[in-house]
């Protein structure tokens, strides 16, 4: 069976993973009170959903 | 391949997705609007449509049929006598999804279930771009509808003329009259 010759060093390890990173999540502004939010997502800032909806009130604390 | 993709399992034996999935129902129906994670509300979605559709049947056997999922008999009553009537026009779609975020505790994604609102529009299909068109999708033009109806006109303008010619023939003589009303009337029937 095919196996490795050398251990992977720090440094070839740290330069595969160099290219491993999070992304931010995608953000959008809020139609109604222009704060961001994620898209497809009711505001959890104004409770605001396609153009008009009041899902929810806010929720304040916690 | 999809096959046999037909539903989520969320982590439960039949049964229990089963008797979860009719619980929420019968709360959505109760409640109007649910709070879940998106995943089981896109389940629960579906069987409350199905629900919903057959509550607008409203006969027994539909009820029955419902009555096996909504285990309420007050929540059965109010989908049949007050929730589908409201949707009679409407030709499903009576639920809608709304995500709202991350939950804490476990970062599962959650949603708000509910039922659509009786002033909603349906949304309706988006004007497409589409650039080959159906038949049916042309309304008729003006002038091919003004045409067809001086058509109309001129072909029943023929058929009485030609009633008075046949009349006018047949006074004249009976015989030579049926003779020439036989051979006219293909003729006549080709040019329209």
């Amino acid at each position: 069976m095919a196996v490795p010759k050398r251990r992977t060093s720090k440094s070839k390890k740290n330069m595969r993973r160099a290219h491993w990173k999070a992304q931010p999540p995608a953000a959008t502004k809020c139609s109604h009170c222009h704060q961001p939010k994620q898209p497809h997502m009711v505001c959890p800032n104004c409770g605001y959903y396609g153009g008009r909806e009041v899902i929810k009130p806010e929720e304040e604390e916690s | 391949m999809r096959h046999n993709n037909d539903h989520r399992k969320l982590s439960r034996t039949a049964a229990h997705r089963k008797a979860m999935l009719g619980n929420m129902v019968t709360s959505l129906f109760e409640r109007e609007r649910i709070t879940t994670t998106t995943v089981k509300a896109k389940e629960a979605r579906r069987v409350a449509e199905r629900m919903i559709t057959f509550a607008r049947k409203g006969d027994l056997a539909a009820r029955r049929h419902v009555a096996r999922t909504v285990k309420d008999p007050a929540v059965l009553r109010k989908l049949f006598d007050d929730i589908a009537p409201r949707y009679a026009e409407r030709p499903g779609g009576y639920t809608r999804v709304l995500k709202t975020g991350i939950r804490k505790g476990d970062a599962a994604q959650t949603a708000i279930l509910e039922l659509v609102g009786k002033d909603d529009k349906p949304r309706g299909k988006k004007k497409s771009s589409r650039k080959t068109f159906h038949k049916v999708d042309i309304p008729e033009s003006p002038v091919i509808a003004a045409k067809r109806a001086a058509e109309q006109a001129a072909k029943k303008d023929e058929e009485e003329a030609k009633a008075a010619e046949e009349a006018a023939k047949k006074a004249e003589e009976e015989v030579a009259a049926a003779e020439a009303g036989a051979g006219e009337a293909p003729a006549e029937e080709k040019k329209e």
